[in-house]
């Protein structure tokens, strides 16, 4: 849901502060002769101040009592979502293309737990399970065992972390949580701490896709200024289709993945360190991480001539700034990385910068617009890794436009989203529509489609197969 | 003025609103905010986090508001499913506020300089005198970023609260009904409890909102980090 975003005045006040600037007007208009009207004004005055009796008997008497405060809080939603492929995709290895395709008939249920111990000490325990039917439906055997590990049912902890606050301004979190860097809302280039769930790549709701990762945090307030550090334990890479997915872009299975922790006698923490603050009316924010890469790359074994996947360690720097003028907001995001690796280069380390530009626009009624471009370079590029199975490219363009508006009184909203890649978005590009209803405060049925444009890039290509129509049923408590 | 700008407003003030819409064919939805807003200097900070629906829980807003007419009033929305903190930046103020029938113009301060004021009549609403005072938009430009072509007030003249108003919007078409059924005096402040606002087109009752404030307490020590966007994280 879209909270619609404007200059807002705590109610009570505002009328006060509106009656008092009446009042004002008021008085200083009572010195002079009272201004008449009209009969006929007055007849409508009349009229107008009637429908304020007639008024009464429409409202109903509302209990607004506020429940007390309560130390724990549980809220989720449970939902069922089903999808119609509108391509032609071999839905599992070796199967014959079909021209449509139910691809998904899942039910999920997301729970949250929330519970204070005190003011000081906060828990927090958020989770999900999700089981999809349409593989029972379609025959598990038609597709790999890592195939239905993946995608048929799930269970599993998304955030679970302990909060202290030992003073007003040090905060001490420490579990498994989500930090999100960065003003993009599209386009990633400092959001690098947490991997992402991307099996069903566009398809799934955003809130759905970042994976918690286990780390220390501390947070220090120093007046306008965020001082956060983090110590991350836990080293996981993005959640890929697997072999036999439909969003499976490679031409065959992927080598075995060897996790840092496996494959190296050495500890595998990461680092990560951020500032936040306030220039003039510009939010600034720094970052330096010294993180494991959310994408595996592959290494050759000369001696053995074997392949397996790893993950390398990038150091990264990088900063933002966004501030915002009249109705619009100016984002922009700079990152430096180095130490990414590639097959085709054995041991040899890339760096690379990235760098986003963003506009968002509120000035239309009930709805925003926002524009994101995002550019990538390898800075020391080789023309051997163009041909490494990680298909790196020299520079890489990104491009999304994003549309939110809130209709029939915050009962209907539509988000258009499209994103691209390549000059001129000629590699291949995405287009998600969603309308959601709220058929009652608790109830919210969502129709939309995703539509897959294959262009230059392989990636695309393979991924163009996957257009399709969604429905969703959810209920909130 | 200077009178009106320097009474005590309740600094520090907190506050739980709830609002029910109500659709024309009676369908009601809830909205819960727990609010909390502090004068610093003479700049206005005021955070919301929202309760109800399910949907929004754990959302926070936070405004900014600067008298210096030369610094942009600042706006943050801390959006849960994203777990991040939002800059955001609205002039336009007619968009409707959580679906309700207030707009964000409704809720902030009415500039005097742009409005024609005028007595109209003298009268008497639930037995109380008031005066009806009209206000006509002194040009375009307030009445876009308003939305409204003119209004009547019915200001109470024994404290010069607006009791009713009757706000005729951009078109024509539409007249926006307010009406505070509930008034206290809480802390020596008069502040509404109840109001009731109801959109007609014509004859045709389009939609309503019933707005209840309730544990309303002012000059109470609030938390800065409430008032942080960076610490929206935390929730309440």
């Amino acid at each position: 849901m879209f909270i619609r975003q404007n200059s807002f005045v705590f109610l009570c006040f505002s009328l006060f502060f509106f009656e008092a600037n009446i009042c004002f007007a008021a008085s200083s208009s009572s010195a002079e002769p009272s201004t008449r009207i009209s009969a006929e004004e007055e007849d409508e005055l009349g009229s107008l101040m009637g429908d304020f009796d007639s008024a009464e008997q429409n409202f109903i008497e509302i209990n607004s009592k506020h429940k007390q405060y309560n130390p724990s809080e549980i809220s989720g939603n449970i939902s069922y979502f089903n999808s119609y492929t509108l391509s032609s995709w071999k839905p599992y290895p070796g199967s014959v293309p079909n021209e449509k395709y139910w691809g998904s008939s899942k039910i999920r249920a997301n729970l949250k737990l929330k519970y204070h111990f005190s003011d000081d000490l906060f828990l927090k325990l958020n989770g999900h399970a999700f089981r999809d039917n349409i593989y029972k439906e379609h025959g598990r055997f038609k597709y790999t065992q890592e195939f239905l590990d993946e995608y048929e049912d799930e269970v599993r902890a998304d955030e679970f972390f302990i909060r202290y606050s030992a003073t007003p301004w040090v905060s001490i979190t420490a579990g498994k949580q989500i930090v999100v860097w960065g003003t993009s809302d599209n386009l990633r280039v400092v959001d690098i701490i947490n991997p992402l769930d991307n099996r069903e790549f566009g398809i799934d709701d955003i809130e759905n896709i970042r994976l918690a990762s286990n780390m220390l945090k501390v947070d220090v307030q120093m007046n306008d200024w965020m001082l956060s550090g983090m110590i991350i334990t836990e080293t996981e890479q993005d959640q890929s289709p697997v072999y036999g997915s439909p969003y499976f872009v490679f031409p065959g299975e992927l080598p075995a993945f060897k996790s840092p922790k496996s494959e190296r006698d050495k500890h595998t923490f990461e680092y990560a360190l951020s500032l936040s603050g306030k220039v003039s009316d510009i939010d600034v924010h720094s970052y330096i991480a010294s993180i494991y890469n959310n994408q595996s790359h592959l290494e050759l074994d000369l001696l053995t001539g074997n392949v397996s996947r790893h993950l390398a360690k990038l150091n990264m720097l990088g900063f933002t700034g966004t501030t915002g003028r009249g109705n619009w907001v100016y984002k922009s995001e700079l990152a430096y990385f180095n130490g990414f690796k590639f097959m085709s280069s054995q041991d040899a380390e890339f760096a690379r910068t990235d760098a986003m530009l963003g506009l968002e626009y509120y000035g239309l009624t009930d709805a925003s617009l926002a524009i994101e471009v995002a550019y990538k370079k390898i800075l020391n590029f080789k023309n051997i890794i163009e041909t490494s199975p990680e298909m790196p490219q020299e520079t890489e363009q990104n491009f999304a436009i994003r549309f939110n508006g809130d209709y029939l009184h915050n009962s209907l909203h539509i988000l258009v989203l499209a994103m691209a890649s390549g000059p001129v978005g000629k590699d291949g590009n995405i287009i998600r529509l969603a309308a959601d209803y709220d058929v009652r405060d608790a109830v919210t049925l969502t129709l939309g489609g995703v539509l897959f444009g294959g262009g230059e890039s392989l990636l695309f290509q393979q991924l163009s197969g996957n257009d399709q129509i969604f429905a969703k049923a959810k209920f909130s408590f | 003025m200077e009178k009106v700008e320097n009474r005590d407003n309740g600094n520090n003030a907190v506050i739980n609103l709830n609002m029910t819409l109500i659709d024309k064919n009676g369908k009601k939805r809830i909205r819960e905010i727990r609010s909390f807003s502090k004068d610093v200097g003479k700049d206005e900070y005021n955070a919301m986090f929202f309760l109800k629906p399910a949907e929004v829980k754990d959302t926070a807003f936070l405004n900014i508001e600067y008298r210096d007419n030369d610094k942009n009033d600042e706006q943050y929305l801390y959006l849960p499913a994203l777990h991040k903190t939002k800059r955001i930046s609205s002039s336009d103020k007619t968009d409707s506020f959580m679906g309700s029938d207030l707009t964000y113009a409704d809720m902030a301060r009415l500039d005097l300089d742009q409005y024609n004021f005028s007595i109209i009549k003298e009268t008497k609403v639930r037995d109380k005198p008031v005066w009806v005072i009209k206000a006509i938009p002194l040009n375009k430009q307030t009445i876009n970023e308003t939305g409204y072509l003119e209004s009547m007030f019915f200001i109470e003249k024994r404290n010069h609260v607006v009791i009713r108003a009757i706000r005729k919007l951009e078109g024509g078409v539409k007249i926006k009904y307010t009406d505070i059924k509930g008034l206290k005096k809480i802390q020596g402040i008069w502040t509404p409890t109840e109001t009731h606002i109801f959109m007609k087109k014509g004859k045709k009752l389009i939609h309503q909102t019933i707005l209840k404030n309730s544990d309303i307490k002012y000059n109470q020590e609030i938390k800065e980090e409430l008032f942080r966007a960076g610490s929206f994280t935390k929730g309440l």
